[in-house]
């Protein structure tokens, strides 16, 4: 069942949301900056860092709500995360059903997607129980963004965080891009350097450096660097 | 340096508190730690009644001589632990333990200073952080050295009485035998006391023996007289025999010892302290810190470009979309759970 404006949540109307202080621009350059495949619809891209806490599911969401404000196309935002979903109550939307139920073969990704915005629709993570990781370890064999029955246009991943989920690096295989958030001044770069390697051969196309600040003050030259 | 300045501002007031505590630690501490007085006072030695028996030296003045004797007396504990005892704030002090006989003698040691100021004078110093106890210890100093030399005095005099007494023996027996040898060759010769002084001319043996017995009688007459003269000064008053060791010239007088280049020293240390201190946290904390804080640390240390650096947000980190709120240290224990769970992490 395609959705409809019914089920756009209510919460969502009231758009851009007051907790997003940061402007579309910071994540039009993500979206710039990443080199994607020609004429493979949809396009993933998967959001992930190299544990929890550094502002992934944040970045995600920025990066969903700007896209589906700039691009004609539809925009997904699917949470992967199925040990630690947040998407639902941030977006005002019920938790089930949603991937792990696709996963399952319970129902179809577009009976689990709600419409958040005009042109943005939201996927959580729905009843993951104790399947959880069988789930994750699934989620590439079964795929449910690529493939004929698959959504259109731009399908974002928040995926779980690398080091803290052993499979995480198997799930972001589903992605066409992958994007490390990465919070200044707090992960050790030993730690990245690790959530890197594990990605293998699909090391992530960038990184998003979230909550960058400086104690530097205005008149020190470079400040701005 | 871009790091170290970063951690500077980030720490600045961390890294400033040792470089300003300090200091104004100790200039508290200088400001009530009791200032450093001196007392001295200076005697005038004189020449002891009891003669050349107490001079140490014939090639030092009596002011060297007084020095090197109290210089030796000060070395004694017990005349240190009498100075002390005699020194009713010092008395105290031992008393209820304050102060132990060992401490005592390592003070005076220390802080009691004898100069010359001249062939006569002499200036006796003593160091001490509070006045009355400085004046205390002086004029201790100087009374148990006043007895010292007074029972000394006392024991030479009745050792030259023994002595001379013996001598007085000895000349008496030699006069005795000198008179028999004078008195027994005269009734030999016939020679009465009349006729003595006209036959030693003519008597060169008359003459030996007339001259020994004068001499015997004279080596006699002195004995008695030096005998007389150490009885004499035996019943001299104790105190009238030590004035004639020393007096005092100036009593004891307070002068404050200005230590002010130890205070600025002192300054200066506790500053330079500070700043090691502050300096070793700002290089410690820079060099611990192994987080990336700007898009160049990306690129060099992770090869990969900085699609977009987001900046902090207020906001955002209080209201954390998915995760509670985190610090630092939750950070790094997330990532090293994450690593020992998956097996890579030590």
């Amino acid at each position: 069942m395609p959705p409809t404006e019914q089920m756009v949540a209510p919460a969502l109307r009231l758009a851009p949301s007051s907790r997003d202080t940061h402007t579309p621009e910071t994540y039009r350059q993500i979206y710039v900056g990443l080199e994607l495949p020609d004429g493979v619809r949809p396009i993933v891209i998967g959001v992930t860092s190299a544990i929890s806490g550094e502002g992934r599911t944040t970045i995600a969401v920025g990066l969903a709500r700007t896209l589906a404000a700039d691009l004609d196309v539809p925009v997904m935002l699917a949470e992967v995360d199925f040990e630690r979903p947040s998407l639902a109550p941030y977006f005002g939307v019920p938790p089930a059903p949603g991937l792990c139920d696709v996963l399952r073969d319970d129902t179809e990704l577009d009976e689990v997607r709600h419409v958040v915005s005009p042109n943005l629709s939201v996927v959580t993570t729905g009843s993951a129980g104790q399947d959880a990781a069988r789930l994750m370890r699934h989620l590439p064999i079964r795929d449910p963004f690529h493939g004929p029955r698959g959504p259109q246009g731009v399908v974002i991943l928040d995926l779980p965080p690398i080091i803290n989920h052993s499979y995480s690096p198997l799930a972001a295989s589903v992605a066409d891009a992958i994007v490390l958030v990465v919070r200044s001044g707090v992960t050790p770069h030993g730690v990245v350097h690790e959530a890197i390697e594990r990605l293998g051969d699909r090391p992530p196309q960038g990184v998003v450096l979230n909550g960058v600040r400086t104690s530097l003050p205005r008149w020190w030259p470079g400040r701005g660097a | 340096m871009r790091r170290y300045a970063e951690t500077f501002f980030r720490y600045w007031l961390i890294i400033a508190v040792p470089i300003i505590l300090l200091p104004a630690a100790t200039y508290a501490m200088i400001r009530n730690m009791p200032k450093t007085v001196v007392a001295t006072a200076n005697i005038l030695v004189g020449q002891s009644l009891a003669g050349p028996s107490m001079d140490w030296s014939q090639w030092q003045t009596a002011a060297q001589n007084e020095q090197a004797m109290l210089n030796q007396l000060l070395q004694s504990p017990s005349f240190d632990l009498d100075v002390a005892h005699t020194s009713p704030i010092y008395a105290h002090a031992l008393d209820t333990g304050k102060a132990s006989p060992a401490s005592v003698v390592t003070d005076l040691t220390h802080n009691v200073v004898i100069a010359t100021k001249g062939p006569t004078m002499l200036s006796v110093s003593y160091t001490s952080k509070y006045p009355d106890v400085a004046v205390q210890v002086v004029n201790s100093l100087l009374g148990t050295a006043r007895d010292e030399a007074q029972a000394l005095s006392r024991q030479q005099t009745q050792q030259a009485i023994t002595y001379y007494t013996y001598q007085l023996q000895n000349a008496q027996q030699r006069l005795n035998q000198s008179s028999k040898k004078l008195r027994d060759y005269m009734a030999a010769k016939g020679i009465t006391s009349d006729q003595l002084n006209a036959q030693i001319a003519a008597d060169p043996m008359l003459g030996t023996l007339y001259r020994q017995s004068q001499a015997d009688q004279a080596a006699v007459s002195d004995a008695q007289q030096k005998i007389s003269d150490y009885r004499t000064q035996k019943t001299i008053p104790a105190n009238l025999v030590v004035q004639g060791s020393f007096s005092v010239v100036d009593q004891p007088s307070i002068t404050v010892v200005s230590n002010k280049k130890a205070q600025i020293m002192d300054l200066v240390i506790a500053l330079v302290v500070g700043l090691l201190l502050g300096g070793t946290f700002l290089i410690a904390k820079t060099l611990l810190d192994r987080s990336l804080r700007s898009t160049e640390e990306v690129e060099a240390l992770l090869g990969l470009p900085v699609l977009s650096a987001v900046p902090y947000s207020r906001t955002l980190a209080a209201q954390r979309i998915g995760s509670p709120q985190i610090g630092e240290n939750n950070v790094r224990r997330r990532a090293l759970q994450g690593l020992s769970r998956t097996g890579t992490g030590s």
